[in-house]
């Protein structure tokens, strides 16, 4: 499975649940919706990430990126 | 492996692999050189150090790097093995990396006098402000806070972490460095004052766990936690570097514009990249390179570009403020009480405090705030590509 988050487009954040409920059906596991920024994260196996492109109301699906603390901020 | 002759080597050697070639690159250092590596996804808890000891070989998993003892015949090993197709990609001595604070503050310890406030303090004129951030909320997404830190007693200080199986409570030391840059205390009982926004609401959000790495959902889950509390500020520390010409993440703008039309402004790290001495510049990191999330430069004591601050390199990701990022002295985790260290990451919430310290006085959120926080920038004269509007000012 691949961590993803998955954005959605202004007219359908009133609608969110469905298109949430629309992402489900396409495969994703979701872990959070995010209703204040019209994101929801999840995961999904690899070759079905293209599916949620076509859920109406997607408007981007990106793979989560592991973000960190680079030197010279690491302490010793 | 060419290397220049000047740099300190530790004696043990990086291996990079090829993307996703974890496993397959494990059992290749194996059969080509004889060496075990332990992963780190693999003990969760134990620290890199701890678990070096019981092979001869850690596994960086989340980098794809392995850091090995090896022998000379076996680094020559590795080179012939990187030099054919397989999932051993580079060899490199592993070099020692000094902190920037030692090397570059060192000589200008009397160029400021920091027996009553650190330079950061006075670099952007907080000591000289009336505002002191009172009612204002501030979210530092970063590795927590030590809670039991006696510079924040007494303060508003509300917690929630996004990483699973960590507590708030900061193992690492990065977050309670930050929260003390942003919103820690002028007066400390012991000097000098190193807060800016010291009368500000802090809500310190964990995205990053105690080894000071975290994930997309983590913190997005954090900057919403942030919008729903009414923060004004997010101050983000972090980053993923990027190579240069890589696209902005769509879902990082969209969920940026989203806050600011909520009225929270997002500040965040333009990265530590760059090394200047060496004539190479790197572009701004992921998710600074959004164009509505502000990215913060670091500059040093005297004023120049500190020699690891990412630039803008392209057209995609710029640099739009600079703050004080060399040899900042902050709150760290006790029994330590206090460190000096040297980032990015430590330009950054000098920018979120005084963000917060124009928010109070200005009543401005969002774009407006942004607005404010930019024009009253103190103009440098360095390239707006290193320093975008230049040094960020109290009000």
């Amino acid at each position: 499975m691949d961590k993803v988050v998955v954005s959605v487009v202004d007219d359908k954040l009133d609608v969110l649940p469905k298109v949430v409920a629309d992402l489900r059906r396409a495969g994703l596991v979701v872990d959070e919706v995010l209703e204040p920024l019209g994101v929801v994260t999840g995961s999904i196996e690899p070759d079905a990430i293209w599916s949620l492109e076509t859920v109406p109301g997607v408007s981007g699906v990106e793979r989560q990126r592991t973000v960190r603390l680079s030197p010279p901020t690491s302490p010793s | 492996m060419a290397q220049p002759t000047d740099v300190e080597t530790t004696g043990r050697y990086l291996v990079l692999l090829e993307e996703d070639s974890v496993a397959a690159g494990m059992s290749a250092i194996n059969r080509v050189a004889g060496i075990r590596t332990v992963s780190t996804a693999d003990a969760a808890g134990a620290s890199a150090s701890d678990q070096f000891g019981a092979a001869n070989g850690l596994m960086l998993h989340e980098l794809g790097v392995a850091v090995v003892d090896a022998g000379p015949e076996q680094v020559s090993r590795l080179n012939r093995a990187a030099a054919e197709p397989g999932p051993i990609s580079v060899v490199e001595p592993e070099r020692v990396v000094h902190a920037i604070a030692v090397e570059a503050s060192a000589p200008e310890a009397a160029a400021v006098d920091e027996s009553t406030f650190t330079w950061g303090v006075q670099a952007v004129s907080a000591n000289l402000s009336n505002a002191t951030g009172a009612g204002i909320r501030v979210a530092v997404l970063d590795t927590g806070v030590d809670k039991t830190h006696p510079d924040l007693a007494g303060r508003t200080l509300v917690t929630s972490s996004f990483v699973n199986g960590e507590d708030v409570q900061d193992g690492h030391g990065h977050g309670t460095h930050c929260i003390g840059t942003s919103c820690g205390p002028r007066t400390p009982q012991t000097l000098p004052g190193y807060g800016i926004a010291h009368q500000a609401e802090i809500y310190a959000g964990k995205v990053l766990g105690n080894r000071g790495s975290g994930d997309d959902g983590g913190i997005l889950a954090g900057i919403s936690w942030a919008i729903t509390n009414g923060c004004a500020v997010v101050s983000m520390s972090l980053g993923a570097d990027v190579a240069p010409g890589t696209a902005y993440s769509q879902v990082y703008e969209q969920a940026a514009q989203r806050a600011m039309s909520r009225g929270t402004l997002i500040i965040a790290a333009a990265g530590n990249a760059s090394d200047r001495h060496n004539g190479r510049i790197a572009p701004v990191g992921h998710p600074a390179n959004c164009p509505s999330v502000m990215a913060v430069a670091a500059i040093d004591v005297r004023g120049g570009i500190a020699p690891f601050s990412s630039g803008t390199v392209d057209t995609i990701g710029q640099v739009d403020l600079a703050a004080p990022g060399v040899d900042v002295h902050s709150s760290w985790p006790m029994p330590t009480r206090y460190r000096r260290i040297s980032g990015t990451s430590m330009a950054t919430p000098h920018v979120s405090g005084v963000a917060a310290l124009i928010a109070q006085q200005t009543g401005a959120r969002g774009w407006e705030l942004w607005a404010w926080l930019v024009q009253s920038a103190h103009r440098l004269p360095l390239p707006s590509t290193d320093v975008g509007a230049g040094l960020v000012q109290a009000p």
